[in-house]
């Protein structure tokens, strides 16, 4: 064929280059990229070390002041012990600790969720692209009924029958994004379980469980690492959505979500930073999230190589 | 085509039974029946009453079909809060609710194609560069912060929209609509930006990448070959082939988008089912709970029938079926 | 050869392609002449440059890549110092080109008519849609497509690839351009139907007088239809002349062991001869000719780039050591 070759083919060329070095090269040739991956580590620092690093700790009933309620950013404290850099809201909380300690909240129910729905749906898709038959038609329908109803209504549904509390929460998340991980890697699967080296295993006896993962299952992964990064970003948006309509996370739990609908009743006296900040800092986790997953699918996406 | 169509609407029935069947499951295996479809305020001769007539008595098989039944009437219980038939009160909020989720919509068409196309014909410039991270930024932004901070600077700050609220309304063919009016379309106007901003980005990435991929198609070089002007190029033989995809996409998307209004209505006290479930729940009105679980799902299975047709009627390879070859 | 001066003249075209891992030179220092209702076949390998011509010549020739040097005289105008609007006036209606892949040269979503019309009413506005119709029907009538009416409201994908390809031919021929340029059209169909297509190209291309640039990699084809040869290899045009002349008394060792190679010339049992080697990648063209590393006649004078000449009358040839010798 004389198609019209781009030249990057070379005939004998280069080949030091390992797949790995070629995609970290290529990932980070996005500046973009390089700069969410940045603030996903800063931000996981913060999460990870909040009760160390905030001024105060926010639900602790104890520390907090009522009288220093909804003072704006930069004021300090009645005690003058510390300075509320970003205000507090009406219950005298420190925005900035609370903050803190709602990215920790937001990003271990997205992680727990999405990592959870990661092990289910995988499971279920590695069954489905190996047995085939019945088994793989049951699954793919429930995953296309479950894939046609939006997220949304689904955790609705969910929550409204089971009721409040954490763990609710996330069974709710993860029920919502179980599906899009089966559906990716029974794709990826199905496609290396025609090759014939998987055949040839088979005909080996090794045993499938052991096909399933050594085999089937690292040819997955490179989609199913973009669709985790998206999953993550959707765990975080929806927990704060839910909570912010008080269907989510109770009262007692830091959500971000519930500081900006604390401070949604605020807003028309102009006291703006108790809904303000908790959405920036939810607004940048997602955005670099989405950033980085957004790279991941470029360079991982091989119709789109040039 | 109709077999087509047949062998949709039945799968869809399909579908609208096992959700009923989910719904109805749901709801009365999480606790007694008797307490989420009787108001709590019933003494106990409403409560036989409403035993008897609801069958709780009999096994859960009957009890389903009971269900069943009176869904099918639009039987649904009353609204403990209102005293109401919950089924009315849905159908009464629906056009609402409907309104917003179209003209949200149509922003994201009217916006998000022109600018998803460019940037996918230009992908190295600058502006296109722009709208990939715009995008990126357009569905990374919570619809209910976003919503707050339209809100606060467009209602609060400038004074030039109303913050909340429907505004007047014109009845066309028994339905009650707002945007025919000045008054209706400055309330419709906040709800609407806030609702489309994700959908407006998941259509500039689709047409994007859409257009990316079929700009280097052989039959868009063969158009050029041939002398055509690049603007005829572009808008029909580029746009022709993306137009599939983004409207299958945008379709399936229209049930999200009724469903996510919950968030919208809830914060513009936009008065449409969304705004009624939050309450509902809140408030543990389970017959309006159902009854919007039932109308949700029955909406979004018949707008995924309708999508599936409206893509089978626009890729005339579908339209006409493959391998009609002749030598 | 007729003594007026040729329709098109491409001279010392070059075009390269600058991406990441380097400069791929395509085309560099390509020359060729057709005459009008002349067919010259343009062949080589995969790889060799042959469908990039044809794209520079179109003007069709896309980012990364960019025609460096050359000119190309077509009806008194050199294409590559031509606005793009001038271009586009030129294409479909002087100069057409088809491609290989029947399926993806013709828009899925659109019907068979309105790829037709379209291309009449680009360059001609006061035609009518009516009148584009009847000359489409008639058009596809001629290529030897059965029904053309019907054919006419039907969709690419309802058609067979020979078909196709057909009505593609019938779109490029329809305003009765004075150059058609043919990019492999049998490569991708059954050679049964090859055949067919070729004799209707060779058909309609006399009746209207259209000059023509067959490219292919088969020698084979080019025997029965070309009036000229020239052979490609790496960029360059290696040999070029009147088809009889060069495919019964070829000058470049290139052009004798691509003779050698077509089945039908060996002997029923002998083994097939190959050309020793590869085709050297693009990006690390070997100093001076292009060839000598797989060449049996290469020596050290090789290394320098040897100018095509004509070492025959009217037959030209790119080598150190060609092949003069004396033959039956």
């Amino acid at each position: 064929m004389t198609a019209l070759t781009d030249g990057t083919r070379l005939a004998g060329g280069v080949a030091e280059e390992t797949p790995l070095r070629r995609f970290l090269q290529e990932f980070f040739a996005s500046r973009l990229a390089l700069g969410g991956l940045v603030i996903l580590a800063a931000i996981l620092l913060i999460a990870i070390f909040a009760p160390w690093i905030s001024p105060q700790n926010p639900y602790d009933l104890a520390a907090l002041d009522l009288l220093d309620g909804r003072l704006p950013p930069g004021s300090a404290s009645a005690d003058r012990a510390i300075t509320y850099w970003l205000g507090t809201d009406d219950q005298g909380r420190d925005m900035l600790s609370a903050i803190f300690y709602g990215l920790r909240t937001s990003l271990a129910v997205g992680a727990l969720s999405a990592g959870t729905a990661l092990a289910i749906g995988t499971t279920l898709g590695l069954i489905a692209a190996y047995i085939g038959g019945r088994v793989e038609s049951l699954i793919m329908r429930l995953v296309d009924l479950q894939l046609s109803f939006p997220a949304i209504l689904v955790a609705l549904i969910l929550l409204a029958l089971l009721g409040h509390g954490v763990g609710k929460i996330i069974l709710a998340l993860v029920v919502v994004q179980w599906a899009y991980f089966a559906r990716t890697v029974r794709g990826s699967a199905l496609v290396e379980r025609r090759k014939e080296y998987v055949e040839a295993a088979r005909c080996l006896a090794l045993s499938d469980v052991r096909i399933m993962l050594h085999h089937l299952l690292p040819n997955c992964l490179p989609p199913l690492i973009v669709v985790l990064t998206v999953q993550v970003a959707h765990a975080i948006a929806l927990e704060a959505t839910l909570s912010f309509l008080g269907i989510g996370l109770p009262i007692t739990e830091p959500s971000l979500g519930l500081l900006i609908a604390n401070g949604f009743e605020y807003m028309m006296s102009g006291k703006y930073w108790i809904s303000l900040f908790p959405g920036v800092a939810l607004l940048i986790t997602i955005m670099a999230i989405n950033l980085v997953g957004d790279r991941l699918r470029d360079v991982l996406n091989p119709r789109l190589q040039t | 085509m109709t077999v087509f169509i047949l062998r949709r609407l039945m799968q869809s029935a399909l579908v609208l039974v096992v959700m009923s069947a989910l719904v109805f499951l749901g709801v009365f295996a999480i606790g007694n029946p008797v307490d989420i479809l009787v108001s709590p305020q019933a003494d106990q001769a409403e409560i036989a009453r409403s035993t008897a007539a609801l069958g709780l008595d009999k096994p859960l098989w009957q009890q389903y079909l009971v269900f069943l039944g009176n869904a099918l009437h639009g039987r649904l219980g009353n609204s403990f809060v209102f005293n109401e038939p919950s089924l009315r009160l849905i159908v009464e909020r629906l056009p609402a609710t409907l309104e917003l989720a179209f003209s949200a919509m149509m922003l994201a068409v009217v916006l998000g194609l022109p600018l998803g196309l460019y940037a996918g014909l230009k992908p190295e410039t600058g502006f296109a560069r722009a709208i990939g991270v715009g995008s990126i930024l357009g569905f990374s932004l919570p619809t209910f912060w976003v919503g707050i901070m339209l809100m606060m600077v467009f209602a609060v700050e400038l004074g030039w929209l109303p913050s909340s609220g429907r505004g007047a309304t014109v009845s066309v063919l028994g339905v009650e609509v707002s945007f025919l009016t000045w008054d209706g379309l400055k309330h419709l106007i906040l709800p609407a930006v806030n609702l489309s901003l994700s959908r407006i980005a998941l259509v500039i990435r689709l047409a994007a990448s859409g257009t990316r991929e079929v700009v280097h198609m052989d039959y868009v070089k063969f158009a050029r070959a041939k002398g055509l002007r690049p603007r005829r190029v572009i808008l029909v033989h580029v746009l022709g082939n993306i137009l599939i995809p983004v409207v299958t996409v945008l379709g399936l998307e229209t049930g999200a988008v009724i469903a996510f209004s919950v968030v919208t209505e809830t914060i513009f006290a936009w008065p449409g089912i969304g705004r009624l479930i939050i309450s509902s729940i809140t408030v543990l009105d389970r017959p309006v709970i159902v009854a919007y679980l039932m109308m949700t799902v029955f909406l979004v299975i018949l707008i995924n029938l309708l999508v599936d047709i409206l893509y089978s009627a626009l890729d005339p390879r579908v339209r006409l079926g493959e391998g009609e070859a002749r030598a | 050869m007729s003594a007026a001066a040729p329709l098109l003249s491409v001279e010392e075209l070059r075009t390269h392609f600058l991406t990441r891992a380097g400069v791929v030179k395509a085309v560099d220092g390509v020359s060729l002449a057709v005459n009008r209702g002349e067919v010259l076949g343009l062949v080589g390998e995969s790889g060799c440059g042959k469908s990039v011509t044809g794209f520079s010549i179109m003007g069709l020739v896309d980012p990364p890549g960019k025609i460096v040097g050359g000119r190309i005289l077509f009806e008194g105008e050199d294409l590559t110092t031509l606005a793009e609007e001038r271009l586009r006036a030129l294409r479909g209606e002087r100069i057409a080109m088809i491609f290989q892949d029947p399926l993806m040269t013709l828009n899925p979503v659109l019907r068979i008519e309105t790829q037709m019309t379209e291309a009449i009413r680009a360059h001609h506005p006061d035609v009518t849609q009516t009148q584009a119709r009847a000359r489409a029907r008639d058009a596809l009538a001629q290529t030897g497509i059965p029904d053309a009416e019907q054919r006419l409201a039907a969709y690419p994908h309802q058609f067979s690839g020979g078909m196709r390809q057909r009505v593609a031919i019938a779109i490029a021929l329809l305003n009765r351009p004075a150059l058609l340029i043919a990019d492999e059209p049998t490569t991708a169909l059954d050679v049964t139907i090859q055949a067919q297509i070729l004799h209707e190209v060779q058909k309609l291309c006399r009746e209207s007088g259209t000059a023509l640039i067959w490219i292919t990699h088969d020698l084979a084809v080019v025997g029965g239809l070309a009036d000229a040869v020239a052979v490609m290899y790496a960029g360059r045009i290696v040999e070029q002349g009147p088809v009889d002349d060069v495919l019964d008394r070829p000058l470049h060792p290139y052009t004798l062991g691509l003779l050698g190679s077509v089945p039908s010339r060996t002997r029923r049992g002998a083994r097939l001869p190959q050309i020793p080697g590869m085709a050297p990648s693009p990006l690390r063209l070997p100093d001076g000719c292009s060839f000598r590393t797989r060449c049996p006649r290469a020596d050290s004078s090789c290394a320098n780039m040897p100018a095509l000449e004509a070492l025959l009358p009217d037959h030209l040839a790119r080598c150190v050591h060609p092949l003069m010798e004396a033959r039956p």
